[in-house]
């Protein structure tokens, strides 16, 4: 089991908690948020190794989360993969130009390959 | 560009349409002032010193003038005297309230009545006295003894002006019309386009809406594949075709999202690279060997590399070429060949995709055309895909001004041929 800490922001309670249940097995602090404002507030408070972030969100969404690490935290945003259902370019353009590391459409994944994806970009 | 061609031909319309009202009317005015001055003057080089000293005889010319002619009121003729101007004769019956009889002052008339006498020049006006408002042409006579007889036609002044505007309303009326048309055309283009808007963005939401459940559903379905020791075979079976339907539904949506996307791409400008197609297809065909050794299937490959170039996104143009191949060899029995070949003519690129597989019923045909339809005998075949393959790529080879056609003959075969614009070297 690996010492780092994982956040994930995800509206969607049934994939927040299977990502969550994945990561564990490998990851010693795997934090649940299910809103955006309190999922930056954990990013602040903690510091996290690795940042899983939705986009659609009621609230503050992904985007306004983005935004707000570009001007407070900017050397967070190399620690974001963007967990999203919305493949249209101007999505994955307008997450991209945030220097996130990643771009993952969920739907198209099997849990295993995410793990892996994570596996890959936390080593 | 629809919008601004719409706009720019109403205005067309507008400025032409005005233009030629403003002519008609004109011209209809000059043509009547034209047409009635010569009648005047015909009717008065008709008439020689005798006529006019014969004044009963006079009274029966103008009247056959009035007869002969529906739109003429009143024709007469003025002389000059001590008292002023007097009327020698008319085209009224005596019993007529309007008759005036030989002698009689025209203590109206006009300055350019006048003038005539002096000029004796045919003129016309449209002048106002007792019997109403006129539009009269005048024409004088030179008797024997060297005085001057003016002859006059009068058609009442509501009936020129009438005919002036009847003329008229016809340019204006086909203006009209043609505006309306021109907005229609607009208002329908443009709910047309809200249609189309609306429909990608309901699939594009309902499509995003749908794969977090499905995320879910395959996870879970995922996750308990993983514990085999606590489950039965059959309850494992069971699992697993969950799990495959779930990533064939997960399949489904990833198209829909395409489908969207390309159509809002439609009205965008794209990115455009130079692109050499010969390489773009041997990409292509090196995807998909493996699949068509495994359906032992061989694809015959001519394409000369390096001489076909056009201006397109080269992963779109693959995702054109994979997705015909790959249905070509989907469709194809076993030991059949798929044949690639390139061509190269002055304007255009061609790509052709010839296969001995199954075809498309002739029947079936303008369906497959316009998407979310499988063929018959394609369902048959196998239960995989959504009936998007062909409408995509031909909606992509669309979006860089190329065209995609086909020919089938079911249980024969099928040639799809790929057409792109011909880019000049760099």
């Amino acid at each position: 089991m690996q010492n780092k800490k994982i956040i994930i922001i995800e509206d969607d309670k049934v994939t927040n908690g299977f990502l969550r249940k994945a990561l564990s097995e490998f990851y010693t602090s795997v934090e649940s948020y299910y809103d955006g404002q309190s999922g930056l507030d954990a990013i602040h408070k903690e510091k996290p190794d690795l940042i899983l972030l939705d986009l659609m969100m009621p609230g503050l969404n992904g985007f306004d989360v983005l935004k707000d690490l570009k001007a407070n935290s900017p050397e967070l945003l190399n620690h974001v993969i963007i967990m999203s259902n919305s493949s249209e370019n101007n999505f994955v353009a307008t997450a991209l130009e945030y220097n996130v590391t990643s771009f993952v459409v969920k739907g198209d994944y099997d849990l295993v390959d995410i793990v892996e994806i994570i596996k890959k970009k936390l080593n | 560009m629809l919008k601004r061609l719409i706009f720019a031909i109403s205005i067309l319309v507008f400025v032409v349409g005005g233009i030629l009202s403003y002519f008609v009317f004109k011209q209809t005015g000059i043509f009547q002032r034209k047409s009635l001055i010569s009648r005047v003057e015909t009717v008065s080089s008709l008439l020689g010193s005798e006529d006019i000293l014969n004044i009963d005889l006079l009274k029966e010319k103008f009247k056959g003038v009035v007869a002969a002619n529906s739109d003429i009121r009143f024709a007469y003729a003025l002389a000059e005297s001590q008292e002023g101007v007097i009327f020698i004769a008319d085209s009224e019956d005596p019993s007529s309230p309007d008759y005036s009889p030989y002698g009689q002052v025209y203590d109206e008339a006009s300055d350019v009545l006048l003038n005539i006498f002096d000029t004796k020049a045919s003129a016309y006006e449209i002048a106002s006295d007792r019997w109403g408002t006129w539009f009269s042409v005048l024409s004088a006579i030179t008797l024997d003894d060297g005085s001057v007889v003016v002859v006059g036609l009068d058609i009442d002044a509501d009936s020129y002006y009438r005919t002036i505007y009847v003329y008229t309303s016809i340019p204006i009326s086909i203006t009209v019309v043609l505006l309306i048309l021109l907005i229609s055309a607009y208002r329908i283009h443009k709910k047309d386009e809200e249609t189309r808007k609306v429909k990608s963005s309901f699939i594009s939401q309902a499509s995003h809406d749908l794969r977090s459940p499905l995320s879910g559903i395959r996870w879970g379905s995922e996750t308990l594949l993983k514990s085999k020791e606590v489950l039965t075979k059959e309850q494992q079976d069971t699992l697993n075709m969950i799990y495959v339907s779930t990533i064939k539904i997960a399949s489904i949506l990833k198209d829909l999202m395409q489908i969207t996307v390309i159509d809002a791409r439609i009205k965008k400008d794209v990115v455009k690279n130079y692109c050499d197609i010969a390489s773009v297809v041997q990409e292509s065909v090196k995807d998909l060997t493996l699949f068509s050794k495994e359906k032992n299937i061989s694809i015959d490959v001519n394409v000369v590399e390096g001489s076909l170039f056009t201006w397109a996104d080269a992963q779109d143009l693959k995702q054109v070429f994979s997705n015909l191949l790959s249905n070509s060899i989907k469709y194809s029995n076993s030991g059949t060949s798929v044949q690639i070949t390139t061509t190269t003519y002055a304007k255009y690129n061609v790509v052709s995709i010839i296969d001995h597989g199954i075809g498309i019923p002739a029947a079936e045909v303008k369906n497959v055309e316009q998407g979310f339809y499988r063929s018959t005998n394609a369902r048959k075949m196998t239960e995989e895909g959504t009936g998007l393959g062909l409408y995509s790529a031909k909606k992509v080879v669309e979006l860089y001004r190329g065209t995609l056609t086909f020919k089938s003959e079911e249980n024969k075969g099928s040639t799809f041929i790929v057409t792109l614009p011909k880019a000049n070297a760099k």
